[in-house]
């Protein structure tokens, strides 16, 4: 009976209501609803490590720049007014504007110190502490072997922030755009518990103190995280929404269909089966934009017989990219023979493997794996591709299976895991071939070409290469961005040329956007200061 | 002596309750007939491989040369059913089976022993309903890696056939397993509730004073009258079973990709239902109709068995 | 009656500490760690974290430390994922949500699925039961994976009011809770028919007929009593599961329940967050199975003396 009566006036309340779809309702109100694919693990930037989490603490903090809404590469003018930096762009002075933090304190210099202290702590275990490693002495402080002094980060005034960098650094502005160089209110952090507490309170929703252009509104649990407008922001009249709400959708498919039935006004990722459907039922929405990530397999070159550059070779000649984009992952990537995606002015030469069409690589591959004792395949050992559960990515794995097996005569077994299995056994090597992708931090190649330095730690392939690594400490010397880019160029050459990846495709991001969303554009590290997106029709009031 | 014959005419009574019963009939015949579909159309050459992809033809419609269409790689949907239906099949049989006896022994025991043992074993079921199944399952199947690719090596060199056709089934072993071993805790409860309502009637506490044995008594006066439920609660529980083994396939135990089971084809038509219908429907129907006609079955062995209708 | 009860309770806090001690030394054999992303920490912020929540202290001085929490502060433990947010607040949360929907289903479910299997097994073997029971299977044999996009793509998208998916208007229970509640009427159903046929064929209701006892009241007085055992032994631990959420109505229908958070704290090894749900589904089972004992007494009084 009870329940009778609580669905009946449910039913009046939907009834009563403004009428719409929610989509409708918050455009009216000028909300942004935004699908983004999980929910947020951390808010605090020296915590967090998920893109999710990235997405939102942009929205409420600003670093020293703030990036352009249209272009990945240009910076602008954040809480910095302006910079200097010596000739060899290896020692910068910031001048900070007057700027509030939501409380009413000012934003100073004092709290970029504090910040990049604390992620660096040796007793914080900050997770992402090596982005701030291009500071001088960062990443000794960071492993507790010189004291804080020692770091290249000071404040001569309030308004006045020098940073000292282990070597020439001219992309310095876009690393600054990543969430772990924003600052934090130490005042805050200070009030909720200090400096090395990683239980503080102070990111939840009532206790939040930010500088960036939304403030912490309400968060509930796998259900919304909401931000609404800063009026302490400095830009805050130039903010065109009146709030962000994001939606942590991890089921593409459900996103999808919540996009389908007016719940959102930009979706995270519309699944590969979906794309045929979202396009042909709304081509205005559907988005297919470039994106600074790369879809490869790993291979474990100590295990044989993939320690034999030849065998590596000829797995990776052997696979069909074209197909694989075209028909597994519907168009939602560009074949790769290299592997940092274009972008930051940097572009490899495809190389001469990409120049060859698909029957002249497969013979070429069925050489060499002749040529590596095993013709026609045959006593080739029975390897193991790693996946994680995820659809795609088994069905990526089934495709190269048949390719493989088509092409060479070799069977691979398909081991498909649960996420955390799937990380531990790639970090500790204990694997075969491992499907994999990279996503930059931020726009520049050196966050895909440093992956390959001997011993890093996201390497996890076994290989390392004198060579890559003499033109990676090439790189980190290079005082201008021409001579950086052809030194890691180099780097990735020299990687490339043994083989101890198969790279597959550049993704591309496809989402669905409604009609009424404006100053949304493509960007290739995904990272829209979500402040200039408009919603709702202009004529409305 | 005497009593085996009597034992005889019961079931014999059984057979031919069963076989007046034309559903049940029909249905037996279409589970034969999905049986030998499965394990021996396959064997013909008009049926390809069901791991074969085409690229150039994928989720393509239903055609002669492909009467369910194919895949989303283009391969031949019908020979995945087919061939997923050996791994269901299986998997619904031998689990079933394992988490049967396991529920029907446990459950008489408690119910019929009651007291201390009973508490005891109901609430060592309670705790193994309680802990989270997916933990336990990856936990299993990382401790079972090792040996059961050392059974592979060792059939592989005992009996000299191919790897790849023996890998498929000798790796479902840790999923029978897996669920057998947890499948029958529902079965445990609802045979001891029943087993202690039987226990208190006239004629076990008559069969008891005539001095018969404990097990004599659970075996031939209690467990008759169970079967009833014990059947149609089975056959609830295939369904169940058949697709626990989809979402244990993919964290990586049970059927691999590229094999395929009933419930890895549903699950992966459920995600393409918008574009390609076909996808889900051959599969889901396959499944749907075998656990009809399973079910169907069920209740006219539970009619045929039921001690009471004799006296028809 | 008091002495039986407090046995039981003694029981339960038992099933609670072997539950509990399973699931600790199980969930730190999972491969990986709750600190584990998607790029590989270095060694020494690694162990720094591991120290902080003191996962580097032996298994059972954790073990210790644990219950220590729980008994002396009511401290279930933080969340290693979602650093500075406690299990306590995350279960605070997702509970309501699902005792709501897995309450709805559960009324959906028994008032649908139990006088369904009457009628099935009153007219046993003719066309209703035939259809009843093809209903009750294909939500049986139809996995929610399938039923909730259906219901979402159908009814959420074209029935003014319902929604596709989401969580920000009270009616967005109503998919999800029939999702729910049809596939356990199923079961409801099948089992009540079981049970029924049973004992409509039982000489008591031959005698109770034979007095001319109306078909209503034969139905639900005196046949329903034993008729229903079957179904009530599934209905406990069912509405347990039920009310501690459903992974895949819940991802299906974005409802912020407890079943999105079971599997997402085994999949990222969130040791305490995981320790926190399986307790809470524990109590629920223990309590719902003593319910169940509870109920099959009052409904058959032969099962009193044992």
């Amino acid at each position: 009976m009870r329940i009778a009566v609580l669905v009946l006036a449910a039913l009046g309340l939907a009834a009563c209501g403004d009428g719409g779809s929610s989509a409708e309702r918050a455009s009216r109100q000028g909300m942004l609803l935004v699908g983004n694919n999980q929910e947020p693990q951390n808010l605090d930037p020296h915590k967090a490590t998920a893109v999710a989490d990235g997405k939102i603490i942009s929205a409420m903090l600003e670093g020293l720049v703030r990036p352009d809404p249209q272009d990945d590469a240009a910076v602008h003018p954040g809480m910095a007014e302006s910079w200097e930096h010596n000739a060899d762009a290896s020692e910068w002075t910031f001048h900070l504007r007057h700027a509030q933090w939501s409380d009413g304190k000012p934003v100073t210099a004092r709290d970029f110190v504090y910040a990049y202290r604390r992620l660096l702590h040796p007793q914080y275990g900050g997770k992402y502490a090596e982005m701030l490693y291009p500071i001088r002495n960062a990443e000794r402080y960071n492993r507790g072997e010189c004291p804080w002094e020692e770091v290249g980060v000071s404040a001569p005034d309030d308004y006045t922030l020098r940073l000292s960098l282990g070597g020439p650094t001219p992309h310095l502005p876009n690393l600054l755009l990543h969430y772990t160089w924003y600052p934090v209110p130490a005042h805050a952090v200070e009030a909720a518990g200090g400096m090395l507490d990683r239980r503080s309170l102070w990111t939840r929703a009532g206790a939040w103190v930010g500088n960036g252009a939304y403030v912490l509104a309400g968060h509930r649990f796998n259900d919304y995280l909401e931000v609404r407008p800063n009026p302490r922001y400095w830009r805050a009249a130039e903010v065109r929404n009146r709030g962000i709400r994001f939606l942590p959708i991890v089921n593409g498919y459900t996103e999808t269909r919540m996009f389908m039935g007016g719940k959102l006004h930009i979706t995270n990722n519309v699944p590969p089966e979906l794309i045929s459907m979202a396009r042909s039922r709304a081509p205005q929405l559907f988005c297919k934009d470039p994106y600074y990530c790369t879809i490869f397999y790993r291979l474990n070159t100590t295990r044989p017989p993939l320690d034999n550059p030849l065998v590596r070779r000829a797995l990776s000649l052997a696979v069909d990219r074209a197909a694989l984009v075209a028909d597994v992952v519907r168009g939602a990537g560009i074949p790769a023979y290299t592997f940092t995606p274009p972008g930051a002015g940097y572009e490899l030469p495809a190389g001469e493997d990409a120049a060859m069409d698909q029957a002249a690589r497969t013979r070429l591959a069925q050489q060499l794996l002749a040529q590596a004792g095993y013709p026609g395949g045959k006593g080739f050992p029975a390897l193991e591709v790693m996946t994680t559960s995820r659809d795609v990515q088994r069905v990526m794995a089934e495709t190269m299976q048949a390719m493989w097996q088509e092409n060479l005569g070799i069977h691979v077994e398909i081991r498909s895991c649960e996420w955390t299995a799937y990380k531990s056994a790639q970090q500790n090597m204990e694997y075969d071939i491992s499907s994999s992708s990279w996503s930059g931090d931020y726009l520049d190649p050196a966050t895909f070409v440093e992956l390959w330095r001997g011993g890093g730690g996201n390497n996890c392939t076994g290989w390392q290469g004198a060579e890559c690594d003499a033109a990676l400490r090439e790189a980190a010397q290079a005082a201008t961005p021409e001579t950086r880019r052809a030194a890691l160029a180099r780097a990735e050459q020299y990687m490339l040329r043994e083989y101890p990846v198969i790279p597959l495709y550049w993704s591309r991001r496809t989402y669905l956007k409604a009609a009424d969303v404006r100053g949304w554009y493509p960007l290739l590290l995904d990272n829209h200061p979500l402040d200039a997106v408009e919603v709702g029709h202009r004529d409305t009031p | 002596m005497r009593q085996y014959e009597q034992g005889s005419s019961l079931w014999s009574d059984a057979r031919r309750r069963l076989m007046k019963n034309r559903a049940a009939v029909a249905s037996l015949l279409f589970l034969l007939l999905m049986v030998l579909a499965c394990f021996l159309l396959p064997l013909f050459p008009c049926i390809p491989n069901p791991n074969a992809t085409d690229l150039g033809n994928i989720a393509a419609g239903c055609s002669w040369a492909h009467p369910f269409g194919t895949d989303q790689l283009g391969r031949d949907l019908l020979a995945r059913v087919l061939y997923g239906g050996r791994i269901s099949l299986l998997v619904g049989v031998v689990a079933t089976v394992v988490s049967f006896a396991i529920g029907l022994a446990y459950g008489l025991v408690s119910g019929y022993v009651g007291g201390k043992v009973d508490a005891f074993m109901m609430r060592a079921v309670d705790v193994l309903f309680a802990l989270p199944f997916i933990v336990l399952v990856i936990v299993f199947s990382l401790s079972i890696e090792a040996p059961s690719r050392e059974l592979t090596d060792w059939v592989v060199q005992a009996t000299g056939w191919s790897r790849e056709s023996v890998a498929p089934i000798l790796g479902l072993v840790p999923l029978f397993v897996a669920i057998g071993a947890l499948g029958w805790l529902t079965l445990a409860r609802i045979v001891r509730t029943q087993t202690m309502e039987v226990k208190s009637q006239e004629y076990v506490l008559a069969a008891r004073s005539l001095g018969l044995g404990h097990f004599s008594i659970l075996l031939r006066h209690i467990a008759p009258n169970l079967l009833g439920t014990v059947v149609v609660y089975t056959t609830l529980a295939v369904p169940g079973i058949m697709l626990t083994e989809s979402t244990l396939s993919f964290i990586g135990l049970g059927v691999r990709a590229p094999n395929s089971s009933w419930g890895t084809l549903i699950k992966e038509g459920a995600d393409r239902m918008e574009v390609s219908p076909e996808l889900l429907i051959f599969p889901a129907a396959a499944f749907c109709l075998t656990l009809l006609a399973l079910n169907f079955l069920g209740d006219g062995l539970r009619d045929a068995i039921d001690p009471k209708s004799s006296k028809d | 009656m008091i002495r039986m009860l407090l046995k039981r309770l003694g029981q339960g806090l038992l099933v609670i500490l072997v539950l509990q001690t399973i699931t600790f030394f199980l969930v730190r054999r999972l491969p990986g760690n709750p600190f584990l992303g998607d790029r590989k920490l270095p060694d020494h912020v690694m162990a720094q974290l591991n120290s902080l929540y003191g996962l580097d202290q032996g298994a059972w001085v954790q073990y210790l430390n644990y219950w220590k929490g729980i008994l002396l502060h009511g401290d279930f433990g933080p969340s290693l994922v979602r650093e500075g947010v406690q299990v306590s607040e995350i279960i605070a949360q997702a509970f309501p949500v699902s005792l709501w929907l897995g309450v709805l289903g559960m009324a959906i479910a028994v008032l649908a699925g139990i006088p369904a299997g009457m009628l099935a097994a009153y007219w046993r073997n003719r066309w209703p039961d035939a259809g009843i029971m093809l209903l009750a299977m294909a939500g049986i044999c139809i996995p929610a994976f399938v039923i909730a996009p259906v219901f979402g793509l159908t009814l959420g998208m074209h029935v003014p009011g319902l929604s596709v998916a989401g969580w920000d208007n009270p009616l967005c229970a109503v998919l999800p809770a029939l999702t729910l509640g049809l596939v356990n009427a199923a079961y409801i159903a099948r089992l009540t028919r079981g049970g029924m046929t049973e004992v409509l064929g039982a000489d008591f209701i031959r005698t109770a007929r034979a007095k001319g006892v109306g078909t209503v009241r034969l139905l639900f007085v005196h046949a329903l009593r034993s008729g229903l055992l079957p179904a009530v032994s599934y209905l406990g631990p069912a509405f347990a599961a039920l009310i501690t959420g459903s992974f895949v109505v819940e991802s299906c229908f974005q409802v912020p329940g407890m079943g999105l958070h079971f599997v997402n704290a085994t999949t990222d090894r969130d040791y305490f967050l995981i320790q926190g749900l399986v307790l809470c589904y524990g109590v629920l089972i223990v309590a719902a199975n003593f319910a169940v004992d509870l109920a099959l007494v009052a409904l058959n009084p032969r099962l009193r003396n044992s």
